[in-house]
Formats: structure tokens, sequence, C-alpha cells
């Protein structure tokens, strides 16, 4: 006789782990093709068009490494972020600062800087931006108590409104029907690879980045880290200090987020415009919200996160190719990330219990 | 309180030989235990105060709002179109407040209303053109809403998800659904409306009447909802079961209550009143559906919930504040405030209310297990 039983699993194996990635993308896309054909599309030839116009030219796989640097950069702290349970969901403001003051640096510097000094001001402003509107969370969450989730999101919509408060009053520039600010000058804009949109002194930056998380796993503050993560009372009982872990994971993902905006502002852009954090209409669409999937489809790990930035940029890239060539609507995109989301978040019960079969069970 | 025993036994072992010196002794020690006990209570004066406060806190909230309207009213300011006005703003947060109080009442955080909300706007708009009649969009509305509330909570309850992630997963889902579902009607006017009713008498009553009595029938059901749902969470066996499965799920199971059933019905219900008040949002308050129109109220639902301590009729007071600062926007935007720093208000309100509160009570009594999925192991 051969009978199933369940049993606690204690460490799940990175086979299981991508396993259950891959099978909650499976699910989101079948989902997801169950709406596409309620709305009278064609689910198998729109996911062909999508993928085939995700790697299938050298254009629109310049257009997915473009769409990866931001996801990246946020990606990354965000992983790091969620792997202390400090609930950051507020990169896209975070974003939108550290556009806003990357601009301002590049239109308002009173003082004149040699280009890459200035552009080198841009980026740690942004950064300063960025971590400082996070810390203001962190500091509320850590010292009386806030809601973190709430707080990084309310704050989401306070910059966005900044931002369109500077665009359509005192940053606007003049002589242009649209709410931007004057360009930036040439000198500033990142260079790009020829031919493409990929700034890649940003996505040096991102690589950087990945890098030093994948050591950071293996110092101090990673360890307390995932420790605090793990279980916060066990962390308090080590003498880890909550305030220590909440600021620093705060700041970093505030200011990767804060980087992210920079990079977009000065290597694609080149004006300050509402939708510099990728948003189009629907504000979900921000980077800022996407790079939440990609911390959890990368396991909130340095190079899980680093790859789910290149998947998901895919996806991106893919959903505006669908739109124009099929004219199937773009927030059906955010709908297929935020299933796939669910359905990690889901199948994460797999990982926990493991199914034996055994003979002659009693 | 030392003191005071000690003063007793004094006065225990003088029993027998009372003399004028002993009384003496004894009258100086019941002034120093009086003392003490004057000082203990001025001690602990700030904590009383405190309780009482939580208790109070909205009436004493009420109170300071009536003044200010009374105020406004003898300084002949017309204030009635801005109560109205306040009243419907109102109304979709507290359907969605109320229906989170129930779900984290019964131990569920559902981060997802933002999402509910835009496809509870989509779908009844949407149902409302394809029907004819608003009430279809406005059942379809609720029904959406409910089913991603239930896709949730399989997720939460049954497969023990995190339900932080999970619901954001659920506020990306919802928004770009209402995105697939709505790009068909967007933009156009919905030539089903509902029509005011004021009530008969109560109406006429000067500053009330227009607070809460001109309204379309969807905002009085908002309102009776407020003390019904009050009644059945404090005063009933089923509210009891409910705040019992989120504050303890395990003592509930052992005392027989389905603690599976009662999450999956209270996520559903708190969903089903998320999509109503998505719905109310596009039929009855704009008349049409716009990309992106609930702009963050479903996340200042999530705000409202803990403001409203987990209590019906502090969701009707906290959404008839946050109403008011929506509906102070319109007012000051006449003033020649610039727009958008005008339209941080709500949220930055929230943000500090929401902190002011933290720092005025420590601790909220959010539900024990909210957030803990539950297994019976």
């Amino acid at each position: 006789m051969l009978g199933l039983k369940i049993e606690k699993r204690v460490t799940p194996s990175l086979w299981l782990e991508l396993g259950i990635s891959a099978l909650s993308i499976v699910i989101a896309l079948l989902v997801g093709s169950l709406l596409l054909w309620t709305q009278g599309f064609d689910p198998l030839h729109i996911y062909l068009t999508l993928f085939s116009g995700v790697f299938g030219s050298f254009s629109a796989l310049a257009e997915t490494l473009t769409k990866t640097i931001p996801l990246l950069l946020i990606g990354e702290g965000l992983a790091l972020a969620f792997k202390a349970r400090a609930w950051n969901i507020g990169a896209p403001g975070q974003m939108i600062i550290g556009a806003i003051t990357g601009a301002g640096v590049a239109l308002f510097l009173p003082f004149d800087l040699p280009a890459p000094a200035h552009v080198a001001l841009m980026f740690m402003a942004g950064f300063a931006a960025g971590a400082g509107f996070a810390a203001i969370c962190a500091f509320l969450n850590n010292r009386i108590g806030l809601d973190m989730v709430i707080g990084t999101l309310l704050l989401n919509y306070v910059a966005l409104k900044l931002l369109l408060y500077l665009l359509y009053g005192p940053w606007r520039a003049p002589g242009i029907g649209f709410p931007y600010t004057a360009p930036l000058p040439a000198s500033l804009c990142l260079p790009t690879l020829a031919g493409t949109r990929i700034h890649y002194p940003t996505l040096i930056i991102g690589i950087a980045v990945v890098l030093i998380f994948v050591l950071l796993t293996r110092t101090k503050l990673g360890y307390e880290v995932r420790v605090f993560g793990e279980n916060p009372a066990a962390a308090s009982y080590a003498g880890i200090s909550s305030f220590k872990i909440i600021m620093s994971v705060m700041i970093i993902s505030g200011g990767l987020a804060g980087l992210a905006g920079v990079g977009e502002v000065a290597g694609i852009h080149h004006v300050l415009k509402q939708g510099v954090d990728g948003a189009g209409l629907a504000y979900v669409s921000s980077y800022g919200y996407t790079a939440v999937i990609v911390a959890w489809l990368g396991r909130r790990s340095a190079l899980g996160s680093a790859l789910a930035a290149f998947f998901i940029a895919g996806i991106l890239t893919g959903g505006h190719g669908v739109q124009l060539i099929e004219g199937v609507p773009y927030a059906m995109v955010t709908a297929i990330l935020g299933l796939i989301l669910i359905s990690l978040i889901g199948g994460a019960i797999l990982s926990q219990y493991k199914i034996i079969m055994e003979r002659n069970p009693r | 309180m030392n003191k005071v025993s000690h003063a007793h036994e004094k006065e225990k072992s003088c029993d027998g030989c009372a003399s004028l010196k002993d009384h003496k002794k004894l009258e100086a020690n019941t002034f120093f235990a009086f003392s003490t006990s004057l000082i203990e209570f001025l001690k602990a004066f700030p904590e009383v105060l405190i309780k009482w406060l939580k208790k109070k806190i909205f009436v004493a909230g009420l109170a300071a709002a009536i003044f200010l309207v009374f105020y406004l009213e003898l300084a002949g300011v017309k204030t009635g179109p801005f109560l109205n006005r306040t009243m419907i703003f109102a109304t979709p947060l507290l359907f969605g407040t109320l229906g989170e109080i129930y779900a984290e009442r019964s131990g569920v955080l559902n981060l997802g209303i933002e999402g509910i909300m835009s496809t509870g706007a989509a779908v009844g708009i949407v149902g409302a053109f394809v029907a004819g009649n608003a009430w279809a969009g406005v059942a379809l509305g609720m029904m959406s809403g409910a089913l991603l509330a239930f896709l949730f909570a399989i997720v939460a309850v049954h497969l023990r998800g995190m339900q932080v992630p999970a619901g954001l997963g659920l506020f990306m889902l919802g928004l770009g659904l209402s995105g697939v579902i709505g790009v068909a009607r967007a933009g156009e006017k919905l030539p089903y409306r509902f029509t005011r009713t004021p009530i008969p008498v109560l109406s006429d009553i000067p500053v009330l009447g227009e607070l809460l009595f001109q309204h379309v029938f969807l905002v009085y059901l908002a309102l009776i909802l407020v003390p019904t749902m009050w009644f059945v969470l404090f005063k009933t066996r089923i509210g009891l079961n409910i705040r019992t499965v989120g504050e303890n799920p395990a003592a509930a199971d052992s005392a027989g209550v389905n603690v599976f059933r009662i999450r999956y019905l209270c996520v559903s219900l708190g969903g089903a009143l998320a999509g109503l008040g998505g719905a109310f949002f596009s039929i009855a308050w704009m008349g049409y559906w716009l990309e992106g129109m609930i702009a963050g109220w479903g996340w200042l639902v999530i705000a409202l919930t803990i403001f409203s301590l987990w209590d019906p009729i502090g969701a009707l007071l906290g959404s008839l504040l946050f109403g008011g600062m929506h509906a102070l926007q319109f007012e000051l935007q006449g003033l020649g405030f610039p727009i958008h720093i005008l339209g941080m208000l709500p949220y930055l309100v929230t943000l500090i209310a929401l902190s002011s509160l933290l720092l005025f009570i420590r601790r909220l009594g959010a539900p024990s297990a909210l957030l803990q999925p539950y297994t019976r192991e």
C-alpha cells in the first residue's frame, strides 16, 4: 500500500524555490489567459507575440535591458528591506523624490562644476533624498510604531503631488505645451550604448550594487538583517538593535530608489516630467511597485532579484509591444504581475512542507 | 499603599491600650497615608486620563467638530454645502473601513482594498452600462469585490501566505483588472444615476440635515450600517466569535468556532463592502470612470481602520474627518492655494493623525492574531 504523508520541511532546496517561482509564473499566465480570452483575445497568440517581442530582436532586448536598470536598483533595495520585514512600499515616492532632486541639482545648481562631478553630485543628492524620504517612515515606525506599509504608501502620493506641483508651478519651462521642466544640459545627460537607450553608467551602478549585496550577506549587517527578519524577538535578545536594522535597510532601499529616479531623468527622459517613475496613467505601473514583485520573485536574494528584474523588464517591454500591435490594454500586464505576486505568496506553503510517499502507512 | 496597610496594623495593635499619644500618631499616619495615595493617584492620573480618552476620544473629536461648525455658522459662514460634500466623500471611505474592520477583527489584514475598490468602480460602472440600471452595477461591483477578497482569503487563510505581500499583489491585480474592464467605457457619462432623496422631516434640521439627510440612498445605507455593524460586532454571539478568532484563534477553535469559516466570511464581507465603496465612487459620486480614479482612497481606508481603533463608530467619525479634509480642498482652492499642494492634504493629514494618535495612545489594541495565519498543528 502507498500512503501520502505531509511533513514539515526545514530548509527548502534551491531547485524547489526556483520551481515555485516558475510555477507561480505559469499559474499567473494561465489565469491571465483566461482574462485575455474574456476580453476577446487569443491568449496563445498574445503570449507568443509578447515573448517574441522581448527576445526576438536586438532592439527589443536593448529595451528590456533599459527597463531592467531601475527595476534592478529598486528591486535589490526592496529585497534587502523585505528580508528584514521592513515593508517599504514607498519606492515609487522615493524614486520620484530622487528624480526631483537629481533634476534640481542638474538645473538649478548655483555654481559651476565640471560635468562628471556634477553628474556624480546628482546621483549622490538623489540617493540622499530617497534615503531621507524613506528614513521618515523608518523613524516613525521604530519610535512610535507607525505602520510601515501605510507610512511609505501615503508618502508616495505626497511625492507625486509634489512632482505635479513643481511641474505645473515653479519649475515649468516656459514656451512648452507640456508640463515639463527645461531639458537637462547635454553635458549632464548620461551616455548610452550606441543605438539604444541603455544608459550604462546607471547599469554599472546597478551591477555594483548586486555584487555588494552578494558580499553583504556574508557580513555582520547581512547576518543581523537575516536574523531580525526571521525572528525579531530572538534578534533583540541577541542584542541586535531594531532601530539600526530598520533605519539602515530603509535608507539603503530608499536611496537606491532615489538613484533609479536620477538614472531615469538623466539617462532616458532628459527632463523632469510626470511618469518619470515609469508610471503611465495608472500610477500602479510605476517601477517602484513592479520592483516589489522583482524582490519576491527573486526570493529576496541579491542574485535572484537581478534575474527577476531582467525577466519582469521583459514582460513590461513585451506588454508595451502587445499593446501597440494587438491593442491589449497595458493594465493587463499589471494584472498579470499582481497574479504572479499572489501565487508566489500562496505557493510559499509548498516550500514549508513536503509530501512523502511511504509504504504501509500506520 | 504600603503605608496604608502599615497604619492599619498600628490601629489593630493599639486596640486595647488607646492613649492620647497613640491617637495622635494614628492621625498623623492616616494623613500620611492619604497624602501618599493622593500622590499615587496623581502619578496614575495620565494613565487613567488616557484610558478614559481612549474610550471617549471619538466623542471629544465629535464635540470639537460640532463646536467648530457652530462657531462658523455664528460667524456667518455657510457650512451647509461643505458638510453635504463631506458626507458624500466620507461614504466610500466608510464602506471600505467598515468592511476592513471586520476582516482585521477576524485576524486578516487585507491590504488590497485599493485594488478591490478600483475593480468595484470599473465593474460597477460597466455593469450599470450593460444592464441599464445603476443598482445592477452596484450589485456587480460588490460581487467583484467579494470575489477578489475570497481569492485573497484562500492565499491568506488556507495557504497561510504572508498577508502583507499577498495584499500588495491583490492591489496590483485589482488595479490591472479595473484598467482591463473599464477601458471600454472610460470617461463616458453614465445616464442612469441615483437621485437624491431627502428624508422628509430630518432633512430640515439646520446643520445635521445637510450633513446626513439630503443624500442618495447609498449614503443612508452606509449610515445605517454603522450602528448595525457595531451592534453585531460587540453585542452578539457572532461578533464575539469574530473578535475571539482575531484575538486567540486557538481558543476559539477549541470552543467550537470554525476559525477558517469566520475568516473567509469576514474577508469576503470586507471585499464586498470595499467593492461597494468603489461602485459608489464611480456610479453615485462621479458618474463616470477613469483609470486611477480611486487614487489612494483604498489606502486611506487601511489607515482609517487603524485610526478607528477597529470600531465601527470610530470609522464613521474618522471617515467624516477625512471626507471633510477632502471637501476642504475645494473650499481652499477658491482661495488661490496651489491645487497640487492641497492634493497632498488628505495623505499628509492621515499620516499626521495616525502619528499623533500613536504618540497619544501607545498601544492601539490591534487584534492580537492580526497577520498570523492559523493552523491546527
